[in-house]
């Protein structure tokens, strides 16, 4: 804990050694979080660079009262919800009939079968649409609930859980049409 | 955040399958993100360790002008003020001189100044009526003589106080010799060497000894300087020349000249003695050693400006090497007796580089339909859908593109020369370079791939350090094209101390350059 107030300390002073650390230490994780909110991995790029340069930007605000790593997390997961919004990428619509149809046909997961390995599932995750893939991460990945999504989108409650059941059903489908 | 979440078993394969997942950004990313946030506020101990090399170099160049400026002021005092002095050393007999100047007799106290006194000499000079008498040439003394201590150095005749004069007997005119080196004559030397108000020793009633003017030397000041240089020595002189005085006129360099004045007879100004101390001191000069009071003979400082262009290359293990350009203006001292000198100024480097770009293609290709047979719940009817499939392919192309750095250069070079031929010199170089980046231009590249979508472009470039801290050593080969200009040239090895590429570009291999310098050099 001392060493990490040590590195606030030092980014806080513009130490370039304490910013470099910082980054190092957390980038990866970062950019792994990235990944999974962007299409591919040049927009998770830009999600991460942006996202890290408001971490040092206001990192004066951070108040010691939790870890650095949750706090430095949320700032770059706002920051890349906000990437998607301002790049108008989130759609939240679809046809019902659809939905139906493939709620009708969803294969069964097999939980016994050894899961496919990191890359393949985020490829599936990229693979979704801008707004099931928001929506399927806050609820799943980052362990929000259906309101909290509505408030961060902006979307209602309902409009979220049915984005997260197409996501859901969209990834089952995608993951028994894996060759195995 | 909520305990009662439907969490199916196909969200549990997400998080197990992605929980760690922490793939290394590429270097690019944090090259944006530095390049964007700053290094907070401005303190006084970052601000020196910012810009500790400024600093340093801004001092050495400011200690060198403040070297220059106070080495380079002139004594403002006549020149023939920088002897007299010396003669402080003299015996008491010759110390005491009267300080009432007839109208054709200069009395000269060696302790002072002699400003007023030779006012009058000089201008009788220049009237020619004083004679100037001995000089092989009949001419005085150059500036050219003067500035050489080697020519300046010959043992010349150093006779400065009569002997064998009786001094209760004023000498007639005839009688006294024409030849300066006779001990009949007294010179006064002075460090200019060109006028020198001689006098012969005159004890007057007071007992003190006046010098009169009848002759008069021009001798260099090294000479003066020598002459009475230590009791000791003179007084084992006082019997060298006692005996060979005869011998004196041998040692009369064919560069000096001397003035002889006729003796002043009017005011019955012979020389005299006062017995055992009546000899002139006289000493053998050394013809190495220059006069410290001349400051034409003893400038030890040479000064310079100079502009200097170079090519090279940059060589760095695993890269292409890179071309560079640079061009100085330069300033410098040279220490002429150890010819050390230091140059410093300011200019432009520029460094050519190729930047490296990464364009990622996707591909879609069908490769063939997957028929689905979907139930209608109303009329219990199968329908079949044929969905396409298709086939991703990613396409990397790396292509590279012009890319250049323009810095900001203070050199601070160190010079000796080693070897003088002719007009050809040979010598070293060496010293710190710092280089500041002005500028970096870069021209975005474009590239197609057809049947594909560009999906993204990354900048893998290679980026250069923008304060570059450098070392160079050149053999260095001069050629004097006249006595002011001085052409050089030199072959050059650069060392980048702190690496040629930031952190994130850096290669194992340490990078430096070779190139060619050559320039010309203006000394004053």
């Amino acid at each position: 804990m001392d060493k990490e107030l040590k590195l606030i300390e030092g980014c806080l002073a513009g130490k370039r050694k304490a910013q470099n650390e910082l980054y190092s230490r957390f980038a990866p994780a970062l950019f792994g979080i990235c990944l999974r909110y962007a299409s591919n991995k040049f927009e998770a790029q830009d999600m991460l660079q942006e996202g890290f340069i408001k971490v040092f930007s206001s990192l004066a605000t951070f108040e010691n009262k939790g870890s650095i790593e949750g706090w430095i997390k949320r700032v770059v997961v706002n920051n890349a919800l906000n990437y998607l919004r301002a790049k108008a990428k989130l759609q939240f619509t679809s046809d019902l009939s659809e939905i139906e149809n493939l709620a009708d046909h969803v294969p069964e997961i097999d939980e016994t079968a050894p899961p496919p390995d990191s890359n393949t599932m985020l490829g599936l995750i990229q693979q979704l649409p801008e707004g099931y893939r928001m929506v399927f991460n806050l609820y799943v990945m980052e362990d929000y609930s259906h309101k909290e999504i509505a408030e961060i989108a902006g979307i209602s409650e309902n409009t979220s859980k049915t984005q997260l059941m197409r996501a859901r059903n969209l990834l089952q489908k995608k993951i028994s049409e894996l060759p195995r | 955040m909520n305990e009662n979440k439907d969490i199916q078993p196909i969200d549990k394969l997400f998080r197990q399958s992605l929980e760690g997942y922490s793939p290394s950004p590429p270097p690019s990313v944090w090259k944006g993100v530095k390049a964007k946030i700053g290094t907070g506020k401005p303190t006084v101990s970052r601000f020196l360790a910012n810009n500790a090399g400024l600093i340093i170099v801004s001092s050495a160049i400011l200690g060198i002008l403040a070297f220059l400026f106070f080495n380079t002021k002139t004594p403002s005092l006549p020149q023939s003020e920088n002897a007299v002095p010396k003669a402080k050393n003299l015996p008491s007999e010759t110390n005491q001189i009267s300080e009432n100047p007839p109208s054709k007799t200069y009395h000269i106290n060696p302790s002072k100044k002699l400003t007023s006194a030779n006012e009058p000499l000089k201008a009788e000079i220049e009237a020619g009526k004083i004679k100037n008498s001995l000089n092989e040439e009949n001419k005085p003394l150059t500036a050219n003589s003067g500035n050489n201590p080697k020519r300046m150095a010959k043992p010349i005749l150093k006779p400065t106080l009569s002997e064998n004069q009786d001094s209760k007997q004023p000498k007639k005119e005839e009688n006294m010799p024409t030849v300066s080196n006779s001990l009949a004559q007294t010179s006064v030397l002075l460090a200019s060497g060109t006028e020198a108000p001689a006098s012969k020793p005159n004890t007057n009633e007071s007992g003190s000894n006046d010098f009169q003017l009848d002759k008069l030397s021009i001798v260099p000041e090294n000479h003066a300087e020598n002459t009475y240089k230590n009791t000791e020595q003179k007084n084992q002189q006082q019997a060298e020349v006692a005996g060979e005085n005869q011998d004196l006129p041998e040692s009369v360099s064919p560069k000096s000249a001397k003035i002889s004045a006729e003796p002043n007879t009017q005011n019955g100004g012979t020389t005299s003695t006062s017995g055992k101390d009546d000899k002139p001191g006289t000493t053998s000069p050394d013809p190495d050693k220059p006069a410290s009071g001349d400051s034409r003979k003893s400038n030890p400082l040479k000064y310079s400006v100079g502009v200097d262009g170079s090519y090279g290359k940059v060589i760095m293990g695993g890269l292409n090497p890179n071309d560079f350009y640079t061009v100085d203006v330069l300033a410098g001292i040279t220490f002429t007796k150890s010819k050390i000198g230091i140059e410093t100024g300011i200019g432009l480097g520029y460094y050519k580089d190729r930047g490296i770009y990464n364009f990622e293609f996707l591909r879609t290709d069908t490769t063939g339909y997957i028929g689905k047979s979907l139930f209608n719940k109303y009329d219990s009817s199968y329908l079949i859908v044929y969905n396409p499939v298709t086939s991703n392919t990613t396409i990397n192309v790396d292509t590279t593109t012009p890319l250049s750095y323009t810095y900001l250069r203070i050199p601070l070079y160190f010079t000796k020369q080693f070897f003088h031929f002719n007009k050809l010199n040979l010598g070293l170089k060496t010293g710190p370079n710092l280089e500041l980046l002005i500028t970096k231009k870069e021209t975005l590249p474009e590239y197609s791939l057809s049947g594909t979508s560009l999906v993204g472009v990354q900048d893998n470039s290679y980026e250069m350090v923008s304060t570059s801290w450098q070392w160079l050593f050149a053999p260095q080969l001069s050629w004097d094209i006249t006595d002011k200009i001085v052409f050089r040239i030199e072959p050059s090895v650069v060392f980048y101390l702190n690496n040629r590429y930031d952190s994130q570009s850096q290669l194992s291999s340490k990078p430096y350059g070779i190139g060619i310098w050559t320039g010309l050099r203006y000394d004053f």
